[in-house]
């Protein structure tokens, strides 16, 4: 798995759309202008979503790890596992930025 | 301790039909705004042949294609704010008539409920001879009416013109 920068910030990025629709989290990558959700429709769980609100280009992932541990009273080192693996497959599929390389955020 | 947080990737074969009408409406909406097309698998018959239960479907923006009879658009139904996708049968400034080829018409639908027009059409992996209106608007001007009056005349006219055909011999027989 790629090596995260815990103190990163990170924002959706310009190329999804991400809505909550009856309850869920979905995400559907636009690439090449279309936005194909025969192929690629995401959804996310209840924690994910929990973790996807708080990339907002201003919550470090330490942050993110140190308030999702306080929320749910587990220790801060499971809960950066969790981060870890969650936003590592959200940049893998290039659905999150670097918001300090993303000067406009959409 | 939650369920840890997880990126689910869900498929039609293996989820069924994925999202409801609603859903996929606002989904289309949403990718609309970006300026992209939406490509989905299509459910239901009401458009029977044209577009069957399964297909795979493009529908682009309605931003810059001007949308006239006999098109195929999606567009959200103002009675259950569903998506539908069906054909204009006629349009006026602020109104359109849609009908399904294998649907009973759906009335008067206000412009502001057009959403996109189909662009694309693939079945079983293969891409439909379908001409993109924002490519060769004439063609498509030509290619859909065509194929409209054509499903028509199979559906209903056969049986009228054989009949006036068979009137019209049976009155010449002296």
């Amino acid at each position: 798995m790629q090596e995260l920068d815990m103190d990163a910030r990170y924002i959706p990025s310009g190329n999804i759309v991400a809505r909550e629709i009856e309850g869920e989290l979905i995400i559907v990558p636009l690439v090449s202008g279309i936005g194909d959700i025969d192929d690629e429709l995401f959804s996310v769980n209840e924690t994910g979503k929990v973790i996807w609100d708080r990339l907002d280009g201003k919550t470090s992932l330490t942050q993110v790890v140190q308030l999702l541990a306080d929320q749910y009273s587990v220790s801060r080192q499971e809960m950066e596992q969790d981060v870890r693996g969650f936003v590592g497959e959200l940049l893998k599929r290039k659905m999150i930025t670097d918001a300090r390389a993303s000067p406009a955020s959409s | 301790m939650p369920e840890p947080p997880l990126l689910r990737h869900k498929r039609y074969e293996a989820d069924g039909v994925p999202l409801s009408r609603a859903a996929l409406l606002e989904l289309l909406s949403a990718v609309h705004e970006k300026g992209a097309d939406f490509r989905f698998r299509a459910t239901g018959t009401s458009m029977y042949p044209t577009i069957r239960d399964g297909d795979i479907i493009t529908v682009s923006p309605i931003r810059g294609v001007e949308p006239s009879a006999f098109d195929i658009v999606a567009f959200r139904n103002p009675e259950n704010q569903q998506l539908v996708i069906h054909r204009v049968l006629a349009l006026s400034p602020d109104t359109f008539l849609a009908k399904g080829d294998n649907s009973q018409p759906d009335g008067t639908i206000p412009r502001s409920d057009l959403l996109g027009v189909v662009t694309k059409v693939e079945r079983n992996g293969s891409r439909l001879f379908w001409p993109d209106k924002r490519r060769y608007p004439f063609l498509a001007t030509v290619y859909f009416p065509t194929v409209y009056w054509y499903l028509m005349m199979r559906k209903r006219g056969y049986g009228i013109i054989l009949k006036l055909l068979g009137k019209r011999s049976g009155e010449s027989i002296p």
